[in-house]
């Protein structure tokens, strides 16, 4: 199911520190026939972000390490990550930064199908919807 | 003791303490106030002692304990004598007070038949000889709270006295006629003697005797009796600083420990919410797991039919709980954080949210009609995801509360400066005492029936809401117009 391929292919970063949550979403994300990459907070995210280019951000706000808020702010001052689509993955929507968008946990899975289609340009997305 | 008291004009006949002790005036009737049993027996040892030796015939009438104490100052061998020849009459207190009391009051007629048949035998055959006697029982009497029974012997003792011709000691406890509250009884007493038998005064031996002088014996008297007022009302007054300072003390002390029973208490109260904040978030994350991996089985396809439908229960109760939880928070969050946090957007469709709100509830209630209506400009500066939570609760309500045959109308009405959003339904109103804490915390009625999507927070929760807009929600309920709930706030913030 999953799209075979390095970490620079993926469609869509979750940074989530409960692993358990991450390797949901990533079943949910490669059940749309997409490829998924996780981090565990926002520090190992900026790391992954280095070499790959996902469609989609899903980002939790509180990790440990770096969290959601800051890894925000790190993304606005480098141009190439400040255009990234981010969505806000949280059990607190009311505490999530102004302007982004917010898809409240627990995850309701037909809308985050509904974000990927919307924000993926790659072809596991269009190739998988139904 | 004031010396001018205790002057030599003191009793107009020339007795003073000492005098009206050993050689009383036939028909005196004394009164002597004792600070110590001690002082008493003294005085009562004196004023017998002196008359057997002068030859007076006496009668005493005292308890058993005063008795003996008494006739220990005395001389064993002229009681002894005085007993023998009949000169002295010992009676008990309490054996006379029983044989002359009927119920409360004294009989006077019991009395007299008794004192007549004593006098009568110490007299024996000289209907002259000289008497005195001493009575405790109006003591007892008085100790023991009848201080009218007391002043009514005193009466009868006064009547006996112009029968039979002799003088008489009465002493009470100076202890009971401290405090304002007992000068009317003092009073009483006073006016009940002729004489006053003070403490001795150290010149008293030498007093001179001076001529009978009513008016200044009168007045005498009443200064002796202020005297006696002002003593106890000294004695009362610093009794009453005494109990006032140590009462204060245990105010102080009282007051203190309460202030700490509060702080801790309030202690108490902000670690339990922080606790249930920690607890909620914490929960929250395993929910979520739960909540995601069912639904993904659940959309995998790959369970057969039956193990989908018993899937589909773990979700809904997942989602349940969760919702409980989420309200949980919010009640924690308006609490610790001073009011409930929303992150605006200027130009919020709150006509969208509600056509969402409606589509949901219409899609997990299908045999209900909701009905929506939307009426002017619907933008405004709100928080989408709580206006949803709003109506949410409010429709929810309205479906488990309302007429279940008889339409929900959502109602979103736009004016130039105010949002409104009004959701009816039809039914029994709500009920008075329910009104009252519709909008309180953890009050749930106890008569809703059903199942409940929280925990009675909702509404509380809603208004918070409200109130965080700018707003407010308001409810209106009457068994004819049925129910409506309505959230209306400004749609642009100042």
């Amino acid at each position: 199911m999953s799209a075979p391929g390095a970490d620079d292919a993926a469609c869509v970063l979750v940074v989530d520190d409960e692993e358990d949550i991450r390797e949901a979403l990533r079943e949910a994300i490669e059940l749309l026939g997409c490829r998924a990459i996780t981090a565990a907070n926002g520090a190992v995210a900026l790391e992954k972000l280095r070499t790959c280019r996902p469609c989609l951000v899903i980002l939790d706000l509180r990790m440990p390490v770096m969290t959601g808020h800051e890894m925000l702010e790190a993304m606005q001052r480098e141009p190439d990550l400040a255009a990234l689509r981010v969505v806000i993955s949280t059990s607190a929507p009311g505490r999530a930064p102004a302007g982004v968008p917010v898809l409240p946990k627990p995850i309701d899975i037909a809308k985050l199908f509904d974000w990927i289609r919307r924000t993926c340009t790659c072809e596991h997305a269009s190739t998988s919807s139904s | 003791m004031a010396p001018s008291v205790h002057s030599q004009h003191a009793f107009p006949d020339g007795t003073t303490t000492t005098r009206l002790l050993a050689d009383p005036p036939q028909k005196a009737h004394a009164v002597h106030f004792y600070e110590t049993p001690d002082a008493l027996f003294e005085k009562v040892a004196r004023f017998v002692g002196s008359g057997l030796e002068s030859g007076d015939r006496v009668i005493m009438v005292a308890t058993a304990s005063h008795r003996d104490s008494i006739a220990e100052r005395l001389d064993p061998a002229l009681v002894s004598r005085a007993l023998a020849t009949k000169q002295l009459a010992v009676l008990d207190a309490h054996e006379v007070l029983d044989a002359i009391t009927v119920g409360e009051t004294v009989d006077q007629n019991l009395f007299h038949r008794l004192l007549d048949r004593v006098v009568a035998e110490l007299r024996g055959g000289i209907p002259d000889a000289r008497v005195r006697a001493y009575g405790e029982m109006v003591d007892v009497l008085w100790r023991a709270g009848r201080s009218s029974a007391a002043l009514r012997l005193e009466e009868v003792w006064g009547e006996a006295i112009e029968r039979h011709d002799f003088s008489l000691l009465c002493a009470y406890e100076i202890a009971h006629f401290y405090g304002e509250a007992n000068i009317a009884g003092l009073t009483a007493v006073c006016d009940r003697h002729t004489h006053l038998v003070g403490p001795y005064a150290a010149s008293e031996e030498a007093l001179p005797a001076i001529h009978d002088d009513a008016s200044v014996e009168e007045r005498i008297r009443s200064l002796e009796t202020e005297l006696r007022h002002r003593r106890g009302l000294e004695a009362a007054l610093r009794k009453a600083l005494h109990d006032r300072s140590r009462v204060e003390a245990e105010l102080r002390d009282s007051v203190c420990r309460e202030r700490e029973a509060r702080t801790k208490a309030e202690q108490n109260d902000a670690f339990k919410e922080q606790f249930i904040a920690i607890l909620g978030h914490d929960l929250r994350n395993p929910l979520n797991t739960i909540l995601t991996t069912a639904r993904l089985m659940i959309m995998r396809g790959e369970l057969a039919a039956d193990s989908s439908r018993r899937l589909d229960r773990v979700v809904v109760s997942g989602v349940r709980m969760q919702r409980m939880i989420e309200q949980i928070l919010d009640v924690t969050s308006d609490r610790l954080d001073d009011g409930i946090h929303i992150a605006v957007d200027p130009a919020q469709d709150v006509a969208a949210l509600a056509a969402t709100v409606v589509d949901e509830a219409r899609a997990a209630n299908p045999r209900s009609t909701i009905e929506l209506v939307v009426d002017g400009p619907c933008t405004a500066t709100a928080d989408g995801q709580r206006i949803e939570q709003v109506l949410r609760t409010l429709v929810g309500n309205a479906l488990a509360h309302g007429d279940a045959s008889r339409p929900v109308r959502v109602l979103v009405a736009g004016r130039a400066d105010t949002l409104s959003v009004e959701v009816h339904n039809f039914g029994p109103p709500i009920d008075v005492e329910e009104g009252a804490f519709l909008f309180e915390p953890l009050k749930r009625s106890r008569k809703s029936k059903g199942r409940s999507d929280g925990l009675g927070l909702g509404l509380y929760i809603a208004q918070r809401i409200a109130n965080a807009h700018g707003g407010t929600l308001d409810v209106d309920t009457s068994a004819e117009r049925g129910t409506t709930f309505r959230l209306t706030f400004p749609r642009t913030r100042r």
